[in-house]
């Protein structure tokens, strides 16, 4: 999940907001997309939403904010949600499926699902993954000898000790990556036990609240090596930065943009033909273009330059470790507990 | 003995010279007022004498002691503001008590002269009051009570009384000068009002823009000003121009002027044919109608007596007097205090009469 | 002296009955955008909580007892609270000569001074807290420097604790507490100095006794406005602080937005109000005492 500095700071506002003026949900006229702020807001803007109108006749307001937004105004919202359409990273989109608000896309209006990679839809349709940022093992080429290729090396490799930078518990990077741990050094991704303990043994690290936060900790050097997305560490590339992302072998993290039909909309079809749009082949490849994203499209087609800099495309989506998160949604209130406690 | 000399201070600020080598000797006791209009250099005057500010040359000395360079705290001063400067945080006893526990004296006596100095301004039983439970006057007491309660050996007034009411300022002159005589300390007293300067002072520093316009008591500046502004500023005064041409006496002269010539006193050495002007002062004029002063002939005034003529322009009744504007043959016009009564109307042909030993000469 | 005998006590109580109108809108948006918000969250504080639901059916106090049983809970609060008064009491001692002396002098370059004082407030509060990420992080131009001296051999951890929390939020909050004071200090008539030292008090004395004294209306007003904002500061404490350094509001923004906690972030938004209050009532009944001869 991508935030924005000003994002993060409405972040609070915005919660509190919503509950204390919990009716005031807008009366809408027509369909209600949300996506996040800076290159996604300026792709919407230009490329996809008219690209949408083009292609369907539907003439979408905006509303740019972040996953959390869009969850406290579908909440607040009650039974007349501002969205039809809901899109935030799976962990989260899976807390408000858990809460009753989404109900499963009807398949039949969905025509590029069949053409979507399976692992990133959902068990009966509820949820769609579809946009899919890549995370990677990041490090600064100036800084590191021996580049890393598998996520043994943060805990194997000396020059990494004291120098690794992870996410907080409040993003998504840091709930996939425990998943992993748990996956790597346990017995599955539920294996929270041994997740914590192999975590611990890596502090003292950087904690992050978002990917420019990471980049910014790369960049000053005080991490030499962090999971990222390749999203960030391509935009840094493109400024001049030392910094390089690979493919660790044991295969690579997500963040995956849940899409959602939320049942108190109003515009439900709309919503399917806008789902619809974003899955398709053409889109995905311009997503890539415009903030390096992995198209979900098996019909996509990326040039060898960009598929140089992002490998995780086409066959290497199997890479892509995809987890369940609607069980982890009762625990996640304890995990995020036990992390702030352990993890300081 | 002088109990404090100020010598020779120049005080600059930028390309303004505030203060032009004021030297004024200060006797055991006096009572000093620095009168002068605003911007006269007054206040600085007195800043230097209590050390918030330090002349730039000259000296400032306190008996035989040299402060020219000492701190305010140094110098033991009195000091009494016109904003009373009372702490607002403290009753009227913490107030007094201030300067003595700075002093160190002992608790005991610190009460004993507190309640002294209350009783000496009638200010018995508000020693437990606030500045703010007290009228201005009351105020202003506890302030020259603080003041005093220290015994400094020179008390600084910085125009306290210009913050009162016209009467509780008349009631609070004398006031002052009753008690500053009662302990009999040397005080600076700075005014902008001549007529607090001249009912309260022993000596009147008279200033104009950074100089010492004219040094001397009361009776000596209203009676024998040392230059026209200096008579201007001091009372209501008229003046009639001329030359010498003749010296009576060693201070008498006879003055030619337009409206014919004029016994006048002055300062002795005014040479023959200078300019002068002869200032005489409205109460010392005697008016008569012309009709009158024929009826009753000449010669009854005596040798010394001046009579001029001219015609009433304008009369203005004040209660105890009147005043009239008198319009001279020369064309000068003269101001004439006469009794309420007298019944002059405008237009009417007056004689005014005035005694050589009343006038003054002052260089033109 | 008759005319001056007559003390006139000040009389203000009974005026005040005809201007209690006037504080109707006040009251209104008081009710409006204070205390109903307050009321939503404290109900929301009382909800049970649910993963299948926004808020469970029922009301529990659950959230309070279990937060006041976890010493976690107990340390961030108490580093929030220690931040804030660390923040306070530099912010008093850096900015109070910094006022005493915008009050006091007439100099040209009193309005360059200000600029500087008031400099804080004209750039934005991210990128405020962002160059001080430049400056307290481990390769960052503090720990350069000092390693560039040879003062340090590793660096220096500034940041991702409380010592870079405290700091940055000094450097924000100092104006907040100078412009008060400033006020406060103008207003002081520089005759009662004058009167104090021509008793024979030394400047020090002076200040002690005359000049603190009366300047206390502007020390609880500014030390007050500091504590509050530093103990609620969220931009700076989340962006500097890290795990080291994190406080309540952090906590908080955490429970209600990263974790969708409603009910328990609202209890802890609640503890940290009461906190709060009961912290500044205390300083209030504190201060009013050395304030109580004040006019």
């Amino acid at each position: 999940m991508k935030l924005t500095r000003r994002e993060f700071a409405v972040g609070m506002t915005a919660a509190i907001a919503s509950m204390t003026l919990p009716r005031l949900a807008t009366a809408q006229s027509s369909l209600v997309v949300p996506t996040y702020g800076g290159l996604w807001a300026k792709f919407w803007e230009e490329q996809l939403l008219p690209g949408l109108t083009s292609a369907t006749g539907i003439q979408p307001q905006l509303d740019v904010g972040l996953g959390k937004d869009f969850v406290a105004k579908i909440r607040a919202g009650g039974d007349r949600s501002p969205y039809s359409i809901f899109m935030g990273n799976e962990n989260i989109a899976a807390v408000l499926r858990a809460e009753g608000f989404f109900e499963p896309f009807d398949l039949a209006k969905v025509p590029n699902a069949a053409k979507t990679y399976p692992q990133f839809i959902n068990k009966d349709a509820k949820g769609i993954r579809a946009i899919v940022s890549p995370i990677g093992l990041a490090y600064r080429t100036d800084l590191v000898k021996t580049a890393p290729t598998s996520w043994h090396d943060l805990w194997e490799n000396p020059e990494f000790k004291g120098k690794t930078g992870l996410y907080q518990i409040g993003n998504t990077g840091a709930v996939l990556f425990l998943r992993l741990v748990a996956e790597l050094f346990g017995n599955g991704p539920d294996d929270f036990d041994t997740a914590f303990a192999k975590i611990k043994e890596l502090l003292p690290f950087t904690q992050a609240s978002w990917s420019g936060e990471v980049a910014t900790a790369l960049i000053r050097g005080d991490a030499i090596i962090a999971p990222v997305d390749w999203t960030e560490i391509m935009t840094l590339q493109d400024k001049g930065a030392p910094v390089a992302i690979v493919a660790p072998k044991e295969g690579v993290l997500a963040f995956e943009q849940s899409f959602n039909l939320v049942g108190t909309g109003a515009e439900k079809d709309a919503a399917h033909a806008y789902l619809n749009y974003i899955l398709d082949a053409k889109v995905q490849q311009d997503m890539a273009k415009a903030f390096y994203t992995s198209p979900s499209n098996n019909e996509s087609v990326v040039d060898d330059a960009l598929k140089a800099r992002t490998p995780i495309v086409g066959p290497r989506m199997a890479e892509i470790k995809s987890y369940d998160w609607d069980s982890y949604v009762d625990k996640a209130a304890e995990i995020a507990d036990r992390w702030n406690r352990e993890m300081a | 003995m002088t109990a404090l000399t100020i010598d020779r201070i120049n005080k600059r600020y930028g390309n303004l010279h505030i203060l032009k080598d004021i030297s004024i000797p200060i006797g055991q006791g006096e009572f000093v007022s620095l009168l002068g209009p605003s911007g006269c250099g007054k206040t600085t005057t007195l800043r230097c004498i209590a050390g918030f500010e330090r002349p730039d040359t000259g000296r400032i000395l306190f008996g035989e002691r040299d402060v020219t360079r000492a701190l305010p705290e140094q110098r033991d001063i009195g000091m009494v503001f016109q904003s009373y400067a009372l702490f607002p945080h403290m009753t009227v006893a913490e107030n007094l008590s201030f300067g003595l526990e700075v002093r160190k004296v002992a608790p005991a006596d610190r009460q004993r002269r507190i309640a002294d100095v209350l009783a000496m301004v009638r200010l018995e039983g508000y020693d437990k009051r606030y500045p703010r439970e007290l009228s201005g006057g009351q105020q202003q007491r506890v302030a020259l009570a603080r003041a005093l309660v220290i015994e400094p050996s020179v008390l600084l007034l910085d125009e306290p009384l210009a913050n009162l009411d016209a009467t509780l300022r008349d009631e609070m002159r004398f006031f002052i000068r009753d008690l500053q005589q009662r302990v009999g300390i040397t005080s600076i007293y700075v005014t902008h009002d001549q007529a607090e300067a001249m009912v309260m002072s022993d000596k009147i520093v008279v200033m104009s823009a950074g100089t010492i316009s004219q040094f001397g008591s009361p009776r000596e500046i209203y009676e024998r000003p040392a230059s026209q502004s200096v008579a201007g500023f001091i009372g209501r005064s008229n003046t009639i121009g001329g030359k010498i041409a003749e010296a009576l006496g060693q201070d008498s002269y006879k003055v030619e002027t337009p409206c014919g010539s004029i016994g006048a006193t002055g300062p002795a050495g005014l040479s023959r044919g200078a300019d002068v002007k002869i200032m005489i002062r409205p109460e010392n004029i005697n008016t008569r109608s012309q009709a009158a002063a024929a009826g009753q002939g000449a010669g009854e005034g005596g040798h010394s007596d001046n009579v001029l003529s001219g015609s009433v322009v304008n009369s203005v009744y004040q209660g105890s007097a009147n005043q009239l504007a008198v319009k001279l043959g020369s064309g000068d016009r003269v101001i004439v205090d006469v009794n309420g009564r007298n019944p002059l109307e405008v237009g009417e042909q007056v004689a005014l009469r005035f005694a050589a030993r009343d006038t003054w000469l002052l260089a033109s | 002296m008759s005319a001056v005998e007559a003390a006139p006590r000040i009389e203000s109580r009974s005026n005040r009955g005809s201007a209690t109108w006037m504080v109707v809108p006040a009251l209104v948006l008081l009710i409006g955008f204070f205390a109903l918000p307050y009321l939503t969250i404290i109900t929301m504080s009382l909800r049970e909580a649910s993963t299948r639901a926004v808020y469970g059916e029922g009301f529990t106090l659950a959230h309070y007892t279990s937060a006041l049983r976890d010493f976690y809970i107990w340390g961030i609060l108490g580093r929030t609270l220690l931040i804030g008064a660390t923040v306070t009491v530099i912010s008093l001692l850096l900015g109070y000569p910094v006022a005493y002396h915008l009050a006091k002098s007439r100099s040209r370059w009193t309005s360059l001074l200000y600029i500087f004082v008031l400099s804080p407030l004209l750039v934005g509060l991210v990128v405020r807290t962002f160059a001080w990420m430049i400056i307290l992080s481990n390769n960052g131009v503090a720990n350069q420097a000092l390693q560039a001296v040879g003062l340090i051999d590793f660096p220096l951890q500034l940041m991702n604790n409380s010592l870079g929390v405290t700091i940055a939020l000094t450097h924000v909050f100092l104006p907040f507490i100078i412009l008060p004071l400033l006020g406060n200090l103008q207003a002081i008539s520089p005759d009662l100095a004058m009167a104090s030292r021509s008793l024979g008090a030394s400047r020090m004395r002076t200040f002690w006794k005359v000049t603190l004294p009366l300047s206390m209306p502007g020390i609880q007003a500014g030390t007050i406005l500091v504590f509050v904002l530093s103990i609620s500061a969220y931009v700076t404490p989340a962006m500097l602080g890290g795990t080291g350094g994190r406080t309540m509001s952090v906590l908080v923004v955490q429970y209600l937005v990263d974790n969708f906690r409603w009910p328990a972030g609202a209890a802890l938004a609640i503890i940290m109000a009461a906190v709060a209050v009961i912290f500044v009532g205390l300083y209030l009944r504190l201060t009013a005492r050395a304030m109580r001869r004040l006019p």
